[in-house]
């Protein structure tokens, strides 16, 4: 992909942000009744970019390591949907979500892990929902998995499909709000090439183009 | 066959599903269960064939609005999989394990589209209860297991804090003296850094020597290694290191565990460079004089007291001589102290040239000085004592432009070890040395063992309590001597020289050479003078009242060194009279010469005192105490008494003849009535006739006569 010419043109790209911000929507009612506390979701900003773009981007904010969640899915595009945090702010959403403010990122032991699968769970799903129903398509969520490392591991882990080093990624950038705290994270959406056209042919019929 | 394939494969998974040790629950379109496990009947406590084909929430009412009631929304609408943490989900089945404890669940809800597009949702449930537990507890020990180890840390931190900021420098080692840590106080005082040293041995750098032999000193770390015990020091250590030389208290301590196993050591050791300077400033101070630089008495007691250890086991002879100057008084009195100390610093230096290298010379007094001669016979000590006395006979002492004859007077005592304490020989050699001053100066004198049965020092001893019992009863007796006017031989003048004698208990007289050694020795002189005073005004009361006192009297009362200083018998004297009524011109006091010289200051304010009253004074012994004649314009005196060791021989000797001349003429020329004393017989009396002086007394004119027979009341 050559950087003058963008990968999807952007009017493709805020529909896809509108339909997006839909399924937060859902995904935050979802997480306020799960945790009985007010939950926020917005999408600020929405691009595609290149892995390496991603990449580059999720590791200058975090300075460490990542942890999140992944699920493949597939249907009308395929690809790995990951919701990803900066360790530090991982902590900071589990603490927020279990409210337990003395807890350290030691603590984040295997239960914790759970908890923040099923956040992310909760959230990439709503947003293959809305994708879906936007398509009025087929779109078929996997079991979310919790992953963890560099940036780098996260995004080119070999035991996930799309290890092409031509892999585009949807790249949203994420605000939660809960407990009266702040906490930025990511949601990714890793595709080759093909599902990429998938999806742009996918945003053409509903454009109506 | 594919049939028959086929039938096995759909027989094996309905075993699975059977046998599966997880809940498995299907649900259709329209949320009916179509199937579910035998697992589920065993948790859920209901039987498959009464609750298929009713919704869920039917079922299990508590799964209204839960988390999993949305995963089986979104399975069969959205054929979206979802993950059911227990962590978070209030709502899990309420399915139960034997005993009736509630399971932890985790679950996951999955789409499942079959070729006709019919669409299911099948639940997964896992007992997750054991693993939860066991987290629960591992949780809660690293809990505690971290509150232990902020504990520990903290102990730690405080530890190093405290390590780096104490004044004492720390090392600590493993149970092989290897370095362990160091604190920065260490690193100073060795001038190496923490990690140059580390995993190396103590005793490689922390090098010891000797302050005093600079010999090398093991490694006390490697001592405490092998004692297992304390090992402390406090003197005498020298710290070798990059950083200079040190000196330094050390010690290093054992770490023993509770088993009683070596772990390691701790060194600790402290600068005390500057401490140990000055300490032994100090003691140089406290054992030595600083005029001289000799040993000083306290140092000399503690020399004597090794050699006196010494000699108990050795067979050797050891003396100890006690020198006292004959003319320091007066240097220090007519030249002033600078003078006096000039004077002591030659001294020091004439005596240590004759001494060997062996002998230890101290300071023991103003002009007092000791001298220990170790391994040396009587016969070496008397010569060497000789040789010290010639030394300083033959010096001259100059000061601008006077120039002094010293002598000194020499003492000498045996040390034999028999002696219990230093001070019992230092008092033989002083008793020895009173002797020989008393014998007329400059000379060595011999202190006479008990063994010879005459011990002077044990002769003084017991007249002390002799006389304090004699004072105490009265048992003293007042005798008279006249002294004559020369030019008036043929009357006889009512001018007596008081004298005492003691009595005895058998009512025996005892002569004042007997007594008034030691009464001076042991201060009771005073008492002895107060005494006399006392006891002449109650005679003349006695006579008054008898009508018998007698006209033209003159009583001469002798008064020692001592009562020059007695503000309490001046005022007595001064009261006697005053309330006596006494003509005060009926006294006079009689002070020697050197008595006087000694105490010139306070014998001229005494004297004078009693002189304003009207009393007359004498000076008593004149020209024994060798003294300048310059004392004489200063002394308040009426009449100079010239000493009778001139007198005696003055028809034999021309030098003491022409020593009374001199004598006289000085006293004439300066007004004063002349005194000859030891006028033993006629011959000696027309002499002084001859001579012109005044007044003549001895045994020659009267022998000394009890008052009461003088002076009879009846």
């Amino acid at each position: 992909m050559s950087d003058e010419k963008p990968i999807l043109d952007e009017f493709y790209v805020d529909a896809v942000a509108e339909v997006l911000n839909i399924g937060m929507g859902s995904a935050a009612a979802s997480l306020s009744e799960m945790i009985n506390d007010e939950v926020k979701l917005s999408v600020p900003g929405v691009k595609f970019v290149t892995r390496l773009v991603a990449t580059e981007h999720i590791a200058e904010k975090a300075k460490s390591d990542v942890s999140g969640v992944h699920q493949y899915f597939q249907g009308a595009f395929g690809g790995d949907a990951m919701l990803l945090f900066p360790e530090e702010q991982s902590l900071q959403l589990v603490r927020a979500v279990l409210q337990q403010d003395d807890m350290t990122l030691e603590d984040l032991t295997e239960m914790e892990q759970e908890a923040m699968t099923e956040i992310g769970n909760v959230i990439l799903n709503s947003c293959l929902c809305s994708m879906a129903d936007m398509f009025g398509k087929e779109m078929r969520g996997e079991i979310p998995e919790f992953v963890q490392g560099s940036v780098e591991q996260v995004l080119t882990d070999d035991t996930r499909k799309s290890q092409n080093t031509e892999a585009i990624v949807l790249l949203l950038n994420m605000d939660f709000s809960v407990d009266s705290k702040n906490i930025q994270g990511y949601v990714t959406f890793l595709m080759d090439v093909d599902e990429v056209m998938q999806l742009k042919q996918n945003i053409q019929v509903f454009l109506g183009e | 066959m594919c049939l028959q394939n086929l039938a096995n494969s759909q027989l094996i998974y309905q075993h699975i599903f059977s046998e599966s040790e997880s809940g498995l629950i299907v649900i259709d379109k329209e949320y009916g269960l179509v199937n579910w496990n035998p697992w589920l009947d065993k948790h859920s406590g209901f039987d498959l064939k009464h609750v298929q084909g009713k919704k869920l929430t039917e079922i299990f009412p508590v799964l209204e609005n839960s988390s999993i009631e949305r995963g089986i929304f979104s399975a069969l609408n959205h054929s979206m999989s979802t993950s059911v943490s227990h962590t978070l989900n209030r709502k899990p089945f309420p399915l139960k394990n034997k005993i009736g404890q509630l399971l932890q669940q985790q679950i996951m809800i999955k789409p499942i589209i079959m070729e006709d597009r019919q669409r299911y949702c099948l639940i997964q449930i896992i007992d997750i209860s054991a693993s939860f537990n066991r987290e629960k507890q591992l949780l809660e020990q690293a809990k505690r297991t971290k509150a232990v180890s902020e504990k520990l840390a903290e102990e730690k931190e405080r530890a190093q804090v405290t390590l780096n900021s104490i004044v004492d420098a720390v090392i600590t080692t493993d149970e092989q003296g290897y370095v362990l840590s160091m604190n920065p106080v260490a690193e100073v005082l060795l001038g190496v850094i923490e990690e140059q040293v580390q995993y190396k041995r103590v005793s490689d750098f922390f090098k010891l020597i000797n302050e005093k032999t600079r010999n090398p000193i093991p490694c006390p770390v490697a001592e405490c290694l092998k004692s297992q015990t304390i090992i402390e020091n406090e003197k005498e250590h020298i710290l070798v290191g990059a950083a200079g030389r040190f000196s330094i208290n050390d010690s290093v301590s054992p770490i023993i565990n509770d088993d009683g196993v070596m772990l390691g050591t701790v060194l600790v050791f402290r600068d005390v460079t500057q401490s140990r300077a000055l300490s032994a400033e100090l003691n140089w101070q406290a054992s030595h004089d600083p005029l001289t630089g000799l040993a000083n008495r306290r140092q000399f007691e503690i020399d004597m007291n090794n050699l006196l250890t010494k000699a108990k086991s050795d067979n050797l002879q050891h003396h100890l001589l006690y020198l006292d100057l004959d003319q320091f008084k007066v240097v220090n009195d007519t030249c002033g102290h600078d003078a006096g100390d000039e004077l002591l610093i030659q001294i020091t230096e004439i005596l240590d040239k004759k001494l060997r290298k062996s002998d230890v010379l101290s300071r023991l007094g103003g002009d007092e000085f000791g001298v220990l001669l170790e391994s040396c016979g009587v016969e070496n000590a008397l010569a060497i004592a000789n040789n010290l006395r010639q030394a300083v006979e033959g010096f001259r002492f100059g000061w601008h432009t006077h120039s002094f004859k010293i002598g000194v007077s020499i003492g000498i005592a045996e040390i034999t070890g028999e002696e219990a304490k230093a001070s019992e020989v230092l008092s033989a050699a002083d008793a020895a040395c009173y002797v020989a001053k008393e014998s007329g100066r400059n000379r060595v004198c011999f202190h006479e063992t008990e063994a010879s049965g005459s011990s002077t020092h044990q002769q003084e001893m017991q007249w002390v309590s002799r006389l304090q019992a004699a004072l105490d009863n009265d048992c003293f007796e007042l005798f008279l001597q006249r002294i004559q006017c020369v030019e008036c031989a043929d009357e006889e003048s009512e001018h007596y020289e008081i004298l005492i004698r003691m009595v005895g208990d058998e009512g025996e007289i005892i002569p004042p050479g007997a007594f008034l050694p030691a009464a001076e020795r042991f201060n009771l002189i005073g008492s002895v003078d107060t005494w006399v005073v006392e006891n002449v005004f109650k005679k003349l009361e006695a006579l008054r009242s008898a009508n018998r006192y007698p006209k033209n009297l003159i009583l001469s009362i002798n008064l020692s060194g001592t009562s020059m200083a007695n503000d309490d018998l001046l005022e007595r004297i001064s009261c006697l009279i005053d309330e006596s009524d006494f003509p005060a011109e009926n006294f006079c006091f009689e002070v020697t010469e050197t008595a006087a010289i000694a105490n010139l200051k306070q014998a001229t304010t005494f004297l004078s005192s009693l002189r304003e009253k009207g009393c007359k004074i004498a000076l008593d012994d004149f020209g024994s105490g060798l003294s300048s004649f310059a004392y004489l314009k200063q002394l308040p005196i009426d009449y100079l008494k010239i000493d009778g060791l001139f007198v005696k021989d003055i028809a034999v000797d021309n030098i003491d003849k022409a020593f009374v001349e001199s004598i006289n003429q000085i006293g004439q020329v300066m007004s004063l009535k002349t005194i000859a004393e030891f006028v033993e017989n006629d011959e000696i009396m027309s002499i002084l006739m001859d001579i012109g002086v005044n007044y003549a007394q001895g045994y020659g004119i009267h022998k000394p006569t009890a008052f009461d027979e003088v002076f009879p009341i009846t």
